[in-house]
């Protein structure tokens, strides 16, 4: 099963990915991976830091993905910090998380930054088997 | 003619109209009959979602360089009703008071030519561009709130950093009134904080340029433009702190929508009243963004008059560094037309007043413009024009078509000398994956939105 997509017809001054998952927890690895993968390398990126006990809420399951993907990119930008792993648990609508990776350093390949998550065409749908998230990164 | 299943009626030079086959307001295309060839499907589909918003106060304009956002276009003027009227956080756009700045030195070319690596190399210490890179202005979260309140005011009159002269060459001089900090999240303020002084990446710069040609002698001299002189432009805005100002404020709007029975196509489109708590809420937060990105371009302005210092070994009197004009295109301001107030949206679309200095950035390969507001403008498009090329393929499209190595190398030849944080950023940014510069500046001078003064040709950039 593909991890995630990208779609270079649309939204041209940016990106919009389709991001998949076999389970809830999965589909925020792979949202990890995909993210991580869009600003650097993920290969490159190392697990030496640990942020625990990060939480965000949402009325549903689509709101807490897109808060959980809000907070990777606050994280980025005001503690410099992109992740590789996490480790996740649900309570009711609840997310609580710890991520795995690194302080963006000199060494680290830098291609673009993410700079927002747009509301716009943000989607995520359960489907017979799996999650698909489709979301468009201001870049 | 029909262009993407929707029929355009041409109504004058470079000015289309866009025909209704929905209930909402009348859309107006400015561009030449090549430039709207090249406009997707989704630019049409965006413009009729934003033209069926409550509260709008006339038409809604899409500039030449217009190219699909979320949303709105970018590339998008609209005016609401001052009483009646809703603001769209996703309509002002995600960098608020994303803007450009020009600064003219006394060098010329042949001056400048000799020491222009060293020097772009020098701007890229001075001033972060890309990620993880912090900016010289260590502040703490009062003074952040200062900034926010008072803009670039406080800047230059208590931290000491810019000119007292550059205040006046500022869009609003430099400070958007009714700011308030407590309007604005921990989480803007962290990202804020450590984001000041910084370029950021993207489409965002810091471009050395040379005078190629002068449309407008005597607006050129009034403003201190000559041949082959040496300008500087700065493209970028108020970072993560706007950045997150727009996604929270989206989100509350997103939630209150029922609660004003708000109907729209696109979530982006998020809109409350005006003077609804949470608009008010909006607009306060807004405005300490925009100034935010006032300070950002004043800051970067301060390292580049060091860099320019320690480069010449010459006094700052002598090397110029002059501010043009600073002026936004990602904001939402009340303004006057025909004598009524309106809160005008401008989503990647610039002010043009009349004699009012118009920047147009262009892709990093192809030059940018200096042009002047016009009257005309005034009447046609809510005093605005376009902002820059916009552009026509996807980031992943010019990454295949050509590796950031081999770019730098072929502006390097071509006399352009870049330095960016990434190559594959750079890559994204070739000048094929704009729409043509001069075009877009054909076009708003046939629709009358503004009249060129000055072509400048990049020579040196720095990027994220």
């Amino acid at each position: 099963m593909k991890r995630w997509q990208v779609f270079d017809k649309e939204n041209i001054a940016d990106i919009k990915l389709a991001v998949f998952g076999r389970t809830k927890k999965e589909l925020l690895q792979n949202l990890i991976q995909a993210f991580t993968e869009t600003v650097s390398a993920i290969k490159k990126v190392n697990k030496k830091e640990v942020i625990k006990d990060l939480k965000v809420k949402g009325e549903n399951f689509p709101e807490v993905v897109f808060n959980f993907i809000e907070k990777l990119i606050f994280l980025k930008d005001a503690k410099f910090f992109l992740a590789k792993d996490g480790i996740f648990k649900f309570k009711n609508s609840e997310l609580t998380f710890s991520l795995l990776g690194q302080t963006i350093t000199k060494d680290l390949p830098i291609k673009t930054d993410i700079k927002a998550l747009a509301k716009h065409k943000f989607q995520v749908k359960k489907e017979k088997n799996y999650y698909k998230v489709s979301l468009v990164f201001d870049i | 003619m029909k262009i993407n299943n929707f029929e355009l009626e041409k109504k004058e030079a470079a000015q289309w109209l866009l025909k209704n086959d929905y209930s909402g307001e009348k859309i107006y295309i400015f561009a030449l009959e090549n430039l709207l060839q090249q406009m997707e499907e989704e630019v049409f589909i965006q413009a009729r979602n934003v033209a069926l918003l409550p509260g709008l106060a006339g038409p809604v304009y899409l500039m030449p360089d217009a190219h699909s956002g979320y949303g709105a276009p970018i590339g998008t003027v609209f005016a609401m009703k001052e009483k009646e009227g809703y603001i769209a956080p996703g309509a002002v756009g995600y960098d608020i008071n994303c803007g450009m700045r020009l600064i003219l030195t006394h060098l010329t070319f042949a001056e400048v030519s000799p020491f222009l690596e060293k020097l772009v190399n020098l701007l890229f210490e001075y001033i972060p561009a890309g990620l993880g890179r912090r900016g010289f202005l260590k502040i703490n979260k009062n003074e952040l709130k200062k900034i926010a309140e008072e803009g670039v005011n406080y800047l230059i009159k208590e931290k000491g950093i810019g000119w007292e002269e550059d205040i006046e060459k500022i869009e609003e001089k430099g400070k958007i009134l009714g700011a308030d900090f407590s309007c604005v999240s921990c989480e803007a303020i962290e990202r804020g904080i450590s984001q000041l002084a910084t370029l950021g990446s993207g489409n965002h710069y810091l471009e050395v340029q040379k005078v190629e040609k002068i449309f407008d002698e005597k607006w050129a001299k009034k403003l201190g433009i000559f041949a082959n002189q040496i300008t500087i432009m700065i493209h970028c805005g108020s970072r993560g702190f706007g950045h997150q100002i727009c996604s929270d404020y989206l989100r509350i709007f997103e939630k209150h929508l029922d609660d004003y029975k708000v109907k729209i196509n696109d979530r982006q489109l998020a809109c409350l009243p005006i003077d609804s708590t949470y608009g008010q809420n909006y607009l306060k937060a807004m405005a300490c963004a925009a100034n935010f990105a006032f300070v950002n371009r004043e800051a970067i302005t301060y390292q580049i008059r060091k860099v320019f210092e320690k480069i010449f070994t010459k006094n700052i009197s002598t090397l110029g560094l002059n501010l043009v004009y600073d002026v936004a295109h990602n904001i939402a301001k009340k303004e006057v037309y025909k004598g009524k107030k309106v809160l005008i949206h401008r989503k990647g679309a610039t002010r043009s007043y009349p004699d009012q200095p118009v920047i147009i950035g262009g892709s990093m390969e192809t030059g940018s413009y200096l042009l002047l507001g016009t009257k005309e403008a005034l009447e046609k498009s809510y005093g605005s024009t376009a902002h820059g090329s916009g552009r026509t393929m996807s980031r992943a499209k010019a990454k295949r078509m050509i590796q950031g190595q081999k770019l730098w190398q072929k502006m390097k030849k071509e006399g352009i000398y870049v330095k960016s944080a990434s190559f594959s950023g750079l890559a994204e940014e070739a000048g094929f994956a704009y729409k043509n510069i001069s075009d877009v500046v054909k076009s708003i001078n046939q629709a009358g939105l503004s009249k060129p003064i000055a072509y400048f040709k990049p020579i040196g950039n720095i990027k994220g």
